[in-house]
């Protein structure tokens, strides 16, 4: 007989995961958050069922948890940055040249992810990558909507200077399509 | 409507949340002006490059271990250890089941110090029991944009990554002390050493630690 607990929040947790991995950029650290959240709420597994829209609520909780963990080891001297999964999930049966092309952008991307500030690349992968609404942001972070759409347009505008600067993903694209190269003394 | 009005109300528009007028003004200035479709374009790509943006999946015991943990965890009334964070702020932390390593990095302002001629240091750790293990990289100023890869015997691994031999980071030394703490777990038997390797623009140092698992 399957436990209630589990089956509850069984359906949720592949979406919880998503969105500790777009919170931490690890797996491991994505598991482990979920692990926290898992634990904390068994014990309060009597109140769930009390839950009208268990999803957001989830996701609120997960961020909570989140945040309390970076309050508590404020700084992180060794920052893992592992590009293993890209390599493997573009080490296809495809175009070669096409796969490398894809996972050097995917690349890139990351890496300009990991210079924007924390703030503008929660809201930027949970808003671009992960498809949420402001409006679900804000359930699940708290956050005001004025402030998540600052945020998101900042940040965007960030993550287009850090591209550029590193000349990549926005010379890439402009190689792709020989009638419409214009080229510009800067 | 001008150029840059429109910048201003493409992410509105591209995002669909513009209202029918500015959506449509936006639209009549794009099939007029190349430069602002270029902008659009790229834009576009970006976005949809985001959304394509791979998620690593959670590792295969996870799913069907997660809520027995939590169970178990529970019921020792006390919370899941966390032992693939292998960061720590500062020694003042809890190291009464730690074992401490010390090395130097003082590359940076000493180009002529060397890494110390005394025998590779060695630690014991248990048998299929995380054994955190402090690695202490104490720099004489700080050091932007190093880059530690740790390499890791046969048999020894890191909680939490499970058959991975290597590992990278990228990261930033304070002045002084910087903890790294790695939960080791070993098989039976196992020995070796692992390596760890500190790369800056301005040099690299290599540090041996030999573990044992008994």
């Amino acid at each position: 007989m399957v436990d209630p607990f589990e089956q509850l929040l069984g359906p949720h947790l592949d979406k919880l995961y998503r969105l500790a991995y777009r919170l931490t950029s690890s797996a491991s650290d994505a598991e482990d958050l979920v692990q926290d959240v898992l634990t904390k709420l068994y014990l309060r597994r009597n109140e769930l069922s009390s839950i009208r829209d268990l999803s957001p609520w989830l996701s609120r909780v997960l961020y909570n948890q989140f945040i309390d963990a970076r309050r508590r080891d404020a700084r992180r001297p060794l920052q893992l940055v592992d590009n293993r999964f890209i390599d493997q999930t573009f080490a296809g049966d495809g175009d070669p040249v096409l796969d490398a092309a894809a996972r050097e952008d995917a690349m890139a991307l990351q890496a300009a992810l990991a210079k924007l500030s924390e703030d503008h690349r929660v809201v930027l992968l949970l808003h671009d990558a992960e498809g949420y609404k402001l409006s679900e942001i804000h359930e699940v972070t708290g956050i005001s909507l004025g402030t998540l759409k600052s945020r998101l347009s900042r940040g965007r505008a960030r993550l287009r200077e850090v591209l550029i600067q590193e000349g990549t993903f926005f010379e890439s694209t402009a190689c792709s399509d020989v009638d419409g190269v214009q080229i510009d003394a800067l | 409507m001008p150029c840059n009005r429109i910048q201003n109300a493409l992410d509105d528009f591209l995002d669909g949340i513009c209202d029918r007028e500015a959506a449509m003004q936006v639209s009549h200035h794009l099939d007029e002006c190349a430069d602002c479709r270029e902008v659009v374009e790229r834009e576009r790509i970006l976005r949809s490059r985001l959304k394509a943006l791979p998620v690593e999946g959670p590792s295969e015991s996870f799913r069907a271990s997660a809520f027995d943990k939590a169970r178990s965890a529970a019921a020792n009334t006390s919370p899941t250890q966390s032992a693939s964070r292998i960061w720590r702020r500062s020694l003042t932390g809890s190291l009464a089941a730690a074992v401490l390593v010390l090395f130097v990095a003082s590359f940076l302002f000493d180009p002529s110090a060397r890494t110390p001629s005394a025998g590779i240091p060695e630690v014991a750790i248990s048998v299929e029991q995380t054994t955190p293990v402090n690695l202490v990289f104490s720099s004489k100023g700080a050091l932007s944009n190093a880059r530690v890869t740790l390499q890791l015997p046969e048999g020894i691994a890191l909680a939490g990554y499970d058959g991975r031999r290597a590992l990278r980071w990228m990261t930033e030394l304070k002045d002084g002390k910087n903890v790294l703490q790695l939960p080791l777990v070993g098989q039976a038997g196992a020995s070796g050493e692992i390596v760890a390797l500190l790369e800056h623009e301005k040099g690299s140092k290599t540090f041996r630690l030999k573990v044992t698992v008994i």
